[in-house]
């Protein structure tokens, strides 16, 4: 019985034993018999893809994800064993479950069903296009008829959100090269068999500072890249718990081995730096003291104020999120000095200003230094420049500078440093606005005349706004104005700091990030556009007027011309004129000549023949010469008139004025008629006084006489012939009264013409050349200065007459010839 | 017998005067060239001169001119024949020195007592 009694009790000792064990000792793993404690060994995927994962001079395997994920293995004490391979075998490898892990997975839903993926995303990766230097790629229509180099099989270019399906889906149209690495798109562009090419952000922000392009700001089919497990991994979900809560809290902590990893790997600085006890100031080359950082960690929230619309320097974009050349500064500061500055939002400038005095808000973070500022605050050095400029409306005159507004309406914005410098430096009473947005309206609207302000932010606005009527017109000086932080001045320490930090910033990345804000680019002088509109408006102007001078001068030149050429017409007319006139004369003079000198034989030896003086004359003899002499002397007569007249035409006529007693010259006139007086029996009568006295030209008037006398006894058969002289104030009125056969009146005008004869029975037997009284007419008015008349009645005879003035003037005669 | 030199340069002219003069009863010298009557006037320093004022070589003013130059010639009449001649011969004439003149054509009848008148007027002075 006592034997089976210890035998029992054995048995139920081992069996709670066993049962002690089984309870207490369930997290033995009966997989792994032979190595330490609890360590799992994790087989890795693990291929070359820098700076992700590769391999490091001394064959370790380091990248992005092996540095964090030795940490991760380190606090959970795993060991990792790294397997190498490519891509394809890795993640064939995982399929197998070969290995337990890859790293470096782009989630997506295909793979989703292959592998299991845990849920932190290690890093979002995205394609970023970049392009060749000198092309201008702004959006993915740029990229029209480009030459894109791409990556053989690479999600980003044949995935469902890869490059080739968005220019499909866009419809734009474009060519693909494909390569067969990142390396070599980006070798492509730049020796220009591309013009754009595909790559991962990664790839890109590491390397692209070899090649020759530049980053686009296109970018697209993000992934978020993860670590992948076999599905059929039994490890699996133990692994993501822990790599999940260890990247969580990595996360949150910026001075992580994660966060700094990402940030050397992404920007290319040695990898040392990830562990080293530097932290991102000194990584920067920023030294700050330890009373400094005992300051930063002191204050771990800073808050500042912006005007909301100061752009772009400092504002608010459409979503109320900060934008800007300051905000730019301020993320770079807060990340290399370790700050936490942050914007205090929905406050106007005004509000923050005052706040800002009060020390509710501790800095200012682009402000202008002046005198009443100085007051609250301290200011860093200065990190950007502006312009400070007169902006007027389109049709206001050209402006020089802001001595040129001083008797202007200017606006200008409250608690702005252009406020204070009017009020400083200037005479002007500014009027001032609560906002920029409302002085440029007020500008633009007429309510003031100029408005100063910040060329930057003024620029930015007006385009804004589209206040397409104003313009910058002048800059207040040449000089640039400065901008700075100011800081509240019972925090002297945070200067110091900020300096540091500003001082951190290298040129190119001061340039980046003006570029990225100022698309103008302000150098004071003038535009360029307004100069060449001025001088294209003056040259258009002067080109008119000169225009219009030449044409005046054309016209002139060719009114001159032309009166040169008629003046040469005229002179050459008056040449021929002259010369005409000297051949008259020369005519007259060789026709008197010519023609008389025959004649003076004629008459001569007939007359000194009949006279006796060659002997006695029969009767026969006597009459025959007697007939040649008349003729002769008829001859004489006719030449001497047509000589008179011709000398009276061509001007040559003599006027030989001398006194005359007027009976004595009607006496001399009427001897030459007396023998057809007597023939005739025609009796003749004179009513001269005899004290009648003239001064005038005697052959003329005697002349006159004679062929008057002529005609009254040629057109006479009988009856009387009286001649009368009257005084008519200064004129003497001599008339010859005949009886005659009488004019017609229709005949009477006709009579003093040249070579009018008038037809009657005695025409033929008058003789005569139609020439006398034509003569006469022209002796009467060009030589004595007088007029002829006649008064006549058919058959009841004939009144011709002369009215003479009693002193011959020259001007009379002269006058007569011009009018003739 | 008075002298009277005659230069004329037409023949029928010359006939003229010169057979009216012979029968008035004057001795008469002939010149046909103006020359040729400067020469003869200061040479034989006849009683009057009759120039004609168209001659062929000198102009009769210069005739007139050239004549008178000559201190003997100073008181011979100098009687021009013109020949109803242009404006201002009148003028010309007188202003060269001579006494009188007489138009062409030559009146018989009346050229003596016109010569005469002319030959008087200038001894009177």
């Amino acid at each position: 019985m006592l034997k089976q009694i210890f035998q029992f009790t054995n048995i139920n000792i081992c069996i709670i034993a066993l049962l002690y064990a089984l309870v207490f000792m369930d997290n033995i793993s009966f997989a792994n018999t032979d190595h330490p404690k609890d360590s799992l060994i994790i087989r890795v995927g693990s291929y070359n893809n820098r700076p992700k994962i590769y391999f490091n001079e001394s064959g370790q395997v380091v990248g992005l994800f092996p540095d964090v994920l030795n940490i991760i293995a380190q606090k959970e004490e795993w060991k990792l064993q790294y397997i190498q391979g490519s891509w394809s075998e890795c993640l064939n490898r995982l399929k197998q479950n070969e290995i337990d892990i890859m790293v470096d997975v782009a989630f997506s839903k295909a793979r989703a069903q292959k592998y299991i993926f845990n849920k932190e995303t290690f890093l979002v990766n995205w394609a970023t296009v970049y392009a060749r230097k000198d092309l201008r790629i702004d959006s993915l229509i740029d990229l029209k008829k480009k030459r894109i180099a791409v990556m053989k099989g690479s999600i980003h270019t044949d995935g469902d959100n890869g490059i080739k399906r968005i220019m499909y889906q866009f419809a734009i149209d474009c060519d693909f090269i494909e390569v067969d690495s990142y390396k070599e798109v980006l070798t492509l562009i730049s020796n220009g068999k591309a013009d754009v090419g595909v790559v991962n952000r990664i790839f890109g922000s590491l390397f692209s500072k070899l090649y020759d392009v530049k980053k686009t700001s296109i970018i697209f089919n993000p992934s978020h890249i993860k670590f992948a497990f076999p599905k059929q991994s039994t490890i699996a979900q133990k692994l993501i718990e822990k790599i999940d809560y260890h990247l969580r809290e990595m996360k949150k902590n910026s001075d992580s081995i994660y966060n700094r990893a990402i940030y050397i790997y992404l920007s290319g600085l040695p990898r040392e730096l990830i562990f080293s006890k530097k932290d991102k100031t000194e990584i920067n080359n920023i030294s700050l003291t330890i009373a400094e950082k005992e300051w930063i960690r002191n204050h771990p929230n800073i808050n500042f104020g912006i005007d909301p619309e100061f752009a772009p320097f400092e504002f608010l974009n459409n979503e109320g999120e900060l934008n800007g050349i300051t905000f730019e500064y301020i993320k770079l500061l807060n990340e290399r000095l370790g700050l936490n500055m942050k914007v205090e939002k929905n406050l106007s400038w005004n509000m923050v200003i005052s706040k800002a005095k009060n020390k509710e808000i501790d800095i200012l973070p682009c402000v202008s230094i002046t005198k009443e500022r100085k007051k609250y605050f301290k200011f860093s050095r200065p990190y950007v420049n502006f312009y400070r400029a007169i902006i007027t409306r389109t049709d206001m005159p050209f402006l020089t500078g802001i001595n040129d507004i001083e008797n202007m309406t200017v606006a200008v914005q409250e608690n702005s440093s252009h406020k204070d410098y009017l009020l400083e430096y200037t005479t002007i009473k500014p009027i001032i606005y609560q906002t920029l947005k409302d002085a440029l309206y007020a500008t633009s609207n007429g309510n003031v005349q100029a408005f100063v302000g910040n060329i930057a932010s003024s620029a930015y606005w007006i385009r804004k706004l589209n206040l397409v009527n104003l313009k910058i017109a002048a800059p207040t000086t040449q000089e640039a104005q400065t901008l700075h932080f100011a800081i509240r001045n019972d925090w002297p320490e945070l200067i110091s700091i900020i300096n540091k930090g500003l001082k951190s910033l290298t040129p190119q990345e001061e340039r980046d990030i003006r570029k990225k804000w100022v698309n103008v680019e302000y150098k004071p002088g003038i535009a360029p556009g307004i100069v060449w509109r001025y001088i294209f408006q003056i040259i258009i102007v002067a080109g008119i007027i000169v225009l219009l001078f030449l044409f005046w001068n054309f016209r002139l030149k060719r009114e001159i011309k032309r009166r040169i050429q008629a003046d040469k017409d005229l002179s050459e007319a008056n040449e021929r004129l002259k010369k005409l006139d000297q051949l008259k004369s020369m005519f007259i003079a060789s026709m008197s000549h010519e023609l008389r000198t025959p004649l003076n034989s004629i008459i001569g030896f007939t007359g000194v023949i009949l006279l006796g003086m060659t002997g006695p004359l029969n009767e026969k003899q006597k009459d025959q010469l007697t007939r040649v002499n008349n003729s002769a002397k008829h001859l004489l007569n006719l030449i001497t008139d047509v000589i008179d007249i011709s000398k009276i035409e061509a001007g040559k006529i003599d006027i030989n004025p001398q006194h005359i007693v007027l009976s004595e010259l009607v006496n001399e006139s009427v001897i030459s008629v007396e023998p057809q007086l007597a023939a005739k029996a025609i009796e003749l009568k004179k009513i001269i006084p005899d004290d009648i006295k003239l001064y005038t030209d005697k052959k003329r008037l005697l002349q006159c006489m004679i062929n008057y006398l002529s005609n009254a006894v040629k057109y006479s058969e009988k009856g009387s012939i009286t001649i009368i002289a009257k005084k008519l104030d200064h004129k003497i009125k001599i008339s010859i009264i005949d009886t005659g056969i009488g004019i017609s009146k229709k005949d009477l005008p006709k009579l003093f013409n040249s070579f009018e004869r008038l037809d009657s029975h005695l025409k033929i037997k008058a003789g005569g050349t139609g020439l006398g009284l034509y003569l006469i007419r022209k002796l009467a008015t060009e030589v004595l200065g007088g007029n002829v008349f006649v008064e006549s009645e058919i058959g009841k005879g004939s009144t011709f007459g002369l009215i003479i003035p009693i002193t011959i003037k020259l001007e009379d005669t002269k006058d007569q010839t011009q009018n003739s | 017998m008075k002298k009277v030199l005659v230069i004329e340069d037409n023949d029928n002219n010359m006939e003229l005067i010169t057979f009216i003069l012979e029968s008035n009863n004057y001795q008469t010298i002939k010149a046909k060239t103006g020359q040729e009557g400067i020469d003869l006037a200061i040479k034989d320093l006849p009683d009057f001169i009759l120039l004609d004022i168209q001659l062929p070589d000198i102009m009769g003013t210069e005739v007139l001119k050239e004549i008178r130059k000559n201190r003997a010639c100073d008181l011979i009449p100098i009687i021009a024949i013109t020949s109803y001649a242009m404006a201002g011969d009148r003028e010309n004439l007188l202003n060269a020195g001579c006494d009188g003149y007489i138009e062409k054509p030559i009146d018989p009848v009346v050229v003596m007592d016109q010569i005469e008148n002319f030959i008087q007027s200038r001894s009177q002075e």
